[in-house]
């Protein structure tokens, strides 16, 4: 897997209903160390607690605060950040998501939340740390623009992902904008390769 | 910890349920060597033990570890996802149940059972020796004790 936590790490994930993610890091460390599954909205407790508790998951505390705005007073050594999106990745497989987008499509406010959370979550990585930040949407503005905003505001690193699966390097184009070169190492990947959702992540390092 | 945590369970709460598990289902509590206990209302909660939870005392926390026991009447009652964690590790007051009497259980009946052991709670697992939940026995009877929303899921099986 892309984030890898190794038995008894500490490790967070800044959006984690409805929880399935969450379980599969508990399975990585084998129930060890602790995980801090963040939640903001209340309803969606319930499907996150069922989840880990179907699933066995005893190393698991869940909270309820704005990701971007998670108390910075210990650093962790892992960090998933799956963010909000607009889903584009997951419009294939439902026609009702696909009126609901082509009726809303609020991209903006994502984009900026986005980089409200990636930029805490780096900031919440201790050094040595690495944060898997991941969408489920193509759209450039809430993925490589997102990544780029901060490489350009924090010392972070990218670095390779190695799946053994079809996926496609991050663009550093896009219409009008230029991004920083380093992130054809984050990864998009497409559902005419995968036969999935479509999906985009960048793994990030802190020195 | 930070005042939203659930309190931890006082030395003798937790071993009269560990000696419970131990008298009524074989379950050593070396099992739970490395588990924290919380008591929330009238539920204990386990959490393992590992010094990041220090790191973590100041978060207000909404949920923590697995709820894992309830205080019914005068019974403890073993949670169906704490049973199919440590269910395995019973030594007794334990029926292996066919995928038939599943179904009939889930369907609201009652099984027949001559199993040697008083009236509470017994593990129902099914042939291949998976701990799948709880029933009750009372007077020859086992009753199930499987969550509503989990009928479903057995039903597919």
């Amino acid at each position: 897997m892309v984030l890898s936590p190794a038995k008894g790490s500490f490790v967070l994930d800044m959006c984690a209903a409805p929880g399935g993610k969450t379980a599969h890091l508990a399975q990585l460390m084998d129930n060890t160390g602790l995980i801090i599954a963040n939640e903001l909205f209340q309803d969606r407790h319930l499907s996150l607690g069922n989840t880990l508790d179907r699933l066995g998951v005893v190393n698991t505390v869940v909270t309820a605060y704005q990701a971007q705005q998670f108390p910075l007073k210990e650093p962790f050594d892992f960090i998933l950040a799956d963010v909000p999106c607009s889903g584009e990745g997951t419009l294939r497989g439902s026609a009702l998501k696909r009126l609901a987008y082509s009726k809303t499509v609020p991209l903006k406010p994502f984009s900026a939340l986005q980089k409200k959370i990636i930029l805490r979550g780096f900031d919440l990585l201790k050094k040595g740390g690495e944060m898997l930040y991941s969408t489920c949407t193509y759209n450039p503005d809430e993925n490589e623009e997102v990544v780029d905003f901060l490489l350009k505001n924090r010392q972070a690193e990218l670095l390779p992902i190695n799946l053994h699966i079809d996926f496609e390097p991050g663009i550093t184009q896009w219409r009008d904008k230029k991004y920083d070169p380093r992130l054809v190492r984050s990864a998009r990947f497409y559902p005419h390769q995968l036969n999935s959702v479509g999906f985009f992540m960048a793994r990030i390092g802190r020195r | 910890l930070d005042s939203s945590w659930p309190e931890l369970a006082e030395d003798e709460e937790r071993d009269s349920i560990f000696c419970y598990l131990r008298d009524r289902f074989g379950i050593s509590s070396k099992q739970f060597d490395g588990y924290l206990m919380f008591k929330r209302k009238q539920a204990w909660i386990l959490l393992k033990e590992t010094q990041q939870i220090r790191y973590a005392s100041h978060l207000r926390v909404e949920k923590a570890g697995l709820k894992a026991f309830r205080k019914v009447s005068k019974y403890v009652k073993p949670t169906t996802r704490f049973i199919q964690l440590f269910g395995n590790a019973a030594t007794k007051a334990k029926v292996e149940i066919s995928k038939k009497q599943l179904s009939r259980l889930i369907n609201g009946e009652d099984l027949v059972s001559e199993m040697d052991v008083q009236k509470g709670y017994v593990i129902l697992s099914l042939r291949d020796g998976n701990a799948i939940g709880i029933g009750f026995f009372d007077e020859g009877r086992i009753r199930s004790q499987l969550p509503k929303r989990s009928r479903a899921y057995f039903k597919e099986e």
